[in-house]
């Protein structure tokens, strides 16, 4: 594979691809006035990202705020459109798709098998809706069996997520908030997707929660054999649920690879940062490692700086003339391991991992 | 024996709710030495947040502290008038919530607000406050802090707020940092450096530090005493390395297990701690952990255990923490 794919990507994948990102362009635009609303400005959430997820595996976007991660998520989803490249998703049965392009049956078929789950379990469930009216909905609206075998599928996705028959007749603000997660979790699985996107489903659950869910979501993994695109800012919940990663930085990705790679060998000296940064729960670790602490603030994404993104904050000294002109292109330095960086750093130097 | 500088003596707080009395706060003791950095974990609902509001006296109906004392300095800080208190607070004290806005104006100037606070505090002419307050802002590395005093809230970025609230904090010299999340609302990265500036200053003031953290990975990382809490109780205390070598309390190693980390194998299964944790409206008779406890015994369902020490610095309050602490281990 290249290091950068042209906009006009072709439009196959290989066999064991479920999802294939090309390109992926999305902007929103940047509007004032209270009355009549113009367009000042454009703000570019995702600058032409590429990346790819396996059949039965997890595939995790990892980011701080503002770098594109939740804006591809939704893309993927369909929940936005993109500007420019294509999403390429895979039936297990029928052709390739183009998410942009989908329509008809097609769009019927992705809204069938392209799911996500929320961060927020409280706030994507209708509270007036009793859990089991709310893991039926998809049935409903997709004219799937009659009310007697909505039911039993809806008895079904309770056990399947570790509920009691008895929480079917609750509604979402008697549940504790990992409950409520399981129920989006059953609600997102009623269609039998085979692609599920996970917008940092366990952000806002407490640790002993997190940890239920986490093996809740690999149980559900293995059984059903899905797919995963698993959004989150957590280094460690990434590093525990992950196949393989793509670590994005305003807009653009800036180190992808198998998930041993990029934790153990990281090269782009953004990832190598965030690593250093990641609390470990363990003071030892704490007091021998090195902690690379970045200057200054993340840049506005309405004025992103020129070539490389991450140069106004890098800690490489003698970032040069090419950083500021050059856009990095994801080059693969190993196989499978690709990093957008005109320097990128040596992996012997990481004293600064675990 | 050092004096302690904070010293919490059967601290109970409750919530008057319309399903009932919350106890969010049940009987906790402990104190904190000149100096010390104490790290207070749990998850939402443990008390831990309300602990440290009812020393700061900022506990507001429906809630009340119904019980306890907090001597701070040998004075009680729970029988203190509130414009004492209040002169007490940001100045001996001082606090960090997770939210900078919670302690930023946003119609005042960031000047206007550090000049109005230190004038409060301190004898100082306006003059002298404004030297004080830039280089405030110059040690938590905002650049060009003198014109930045000019500028208002918004105009600064998340974690640059949270850095102009560290040096308000800081700038009357505490002796007592409260900080509850600090870095919670924040990336990564930039909660790296917040912490870094927080707790460098801390140290070269010789304050000491109260951080109340949900990640038992920020805490491993700053702090040298660890407090657990569970359900408005206090289960542990006890020097870092002993907390997380060799947890005391069985909740604090359900704790620990149920986190993923960079250092472990990541297609470990992780051992969550099952159930959830026990409504504060009508919590469980004996040691509240007990129907998600492995260890639980009959003695653990019928008397509630008290936090008693365990050898070394450590105190745990569990039936079986003797046995326990020279058993119990992570499983990493």
């Amino acid at each position: 594979m290249t290091a950068t794919h042209p906009t006009t990507a072709d439009q196959t994948l290989a066999p064991d691809v479920v999802l294939g990102v090309r390109g992926l362009v999305k902007r929103y635009p940047v509007r004032q006035g209270s009355f009549i609303r113009r367009t000042v400005g454009w703000v570019e959430a995702v600058s032409g990202i590429d990346f790819e997820v396996r059949r039965g595996t997890t595939m995790s976007l990892v980011g701080e705020s503002g770098c594109g991660k939740s804006t591809t998520a939704r893309c993927v989803v369909g929940l936005v459109g993109a500007d420019a490249g294509s999403i390429l998703f895979r039936p297990p049965d029928g052709p390739v798709i183009d998410v942009a392009r989908a329509d008809g049956e097609h769009l019927r078929t992705l809204r069938r098998q392209v799911q996500i789950v929320f961060q927020d379990p409280f706030a994507s469930l209708n509270p007036r809706m009793t859990v089991a009216q709310i893991v039926a909905e998809p049935l409903v609206v997709h004219g799937i069996g009659d009310r007697h075998s909505r039911n039993e599928r809806v008895r079904e996705l309770l056990e399947l997520v570790g509920l009691a028959p008895r929480h079917a007749g609750r509604r979402p603000a008697q549940l504790s908030g990992g409950q409520q997660q399981r129920v989006g979790i059953a609600r997102a699985l009623a269609l039998d997707p085979s692609l599920v996107v996970l917008d940092e489903p366990v952000s806002a659950l407490d640790v002993s929660v997190q940890a239920q869910i986490l093996n809740l979501l690999s149980d559900l993994q293995e059984r059903l054999g899905l797919t995963y695109l698993f959004i989150a800012h957590d280094l460690s919940v990434v590093h525990h649920v992950s196949d393989d990663v793509a670590v994005m930085y305003l807009g653009r990705i800036v180190e992808q690879g198998p998930r041993d790679t990029v934790f153990s060998r990281p090269r782009h000296p953004y990832t190598q940062a965030l690593l250093s940064a990641a609390p470990v729960p363990d003071p030892e670790v704490e007091r021998v490692r090195t902690r690379i602490i970045l200057e200054g603030d993340l840049p506005s994404p309405s004025n992103p700086p020129s070539g490389c993104r991450f140069r106004t904050r890098c800690p490489v000294p003698g970032a040069e003339e090419m950083c500021a002109s050059e856009v990095p292109a994801l080059t693969e330095l190993e196989p499978g391991h690709r990093v957008a960086c005109h320097h990128p750093q040596d992996a012997a130097d990481a004293t600064f991992l675990v | 024996m050092e004096q302690p500088l904070l010293d919490v003596r059967h601290l109970r707080t409750v919530y008057m709710t319309d399903a009932g009395l919350v106890r969010a706060v049940d009987d906790v003791s402990f104190d904190l030495r000149p100096g010390e950095r104490l790290g207070v974990v749990g998850e939402s609902g443990s008390g831990k947040s309300a602990t440290a509001a009812s020393i700061m006296g900022l506990i507001e109906p429906p809630g009340a502290v119904v019980g306890g004392q907090a001597w701070f300095k040998g004075r009680d800080l729970l029988d203190m008038a509130e414009d004492e208190l209040s002169q007490i607070r940001g100045r001996d004290i001082a606090i960090i919530f997770q939210d900078p806005m919670t302690a930023l104006d946003p119609v005042f100037t960031i000047g206007d607000q550090m000049v109005e606070t230190l004038r409060a505090h301190l004898d100082v002419t306006r003059r002298e406050a404004v030297e004080i307050a830039a280089q405030a802002l110059a040690d938590v590395h905002i650049p060009n802090p003198r014109r930045r005093l000019d500028d208002y809230p918004h105009q600064f970025s998340g974690g640059m707020r949270q850095r102009v609230v560290i040096a308000m904090a800081l700038m009357c010299s505490p002796s007592l940092i409260i900080a509850d999340e600090p870095t919670t609302a924040l990336d990564v990265t930039t909660q790296a450096q917040v912490m870094d500036l927080m707790l460098g200053l801390a140290d070269e003031r010789g304050a000491a530090v109260m951080l109340i953290a949900h990640d038992l990975g920020v805490v491993a990382g700053f702090c040298e005493t660890v407090q657990v809490m569970y359900a408005g109780k206090l289960v542990e205390r006890s020097p870092v390395d002993d907390v997380y070598r060799r947890p005391g309390h069985p909740y604090t190693r359900g704790l620990l297990d149920s986190v993923s980390h960079l250092g472990a194998d990541g297609d470990r299964r992780l051992r969550s701690i099952p159930g959830m944790p026990p409504s504060l409206l009508d919590p469980p008779p004996g040691c509240r952990f007990h129907p998600r406890c492995d260890y639980a015994a009959d003695v653990c369902r019928a008397i509630e255990p008290e936090p008693v020490p365990v050898g070394g610095e450590r105190l745990v309050a569990c039936h079986f923490a003797k046995d326990l602490t020279a058993t119990l281990e992570t499983s990493r």
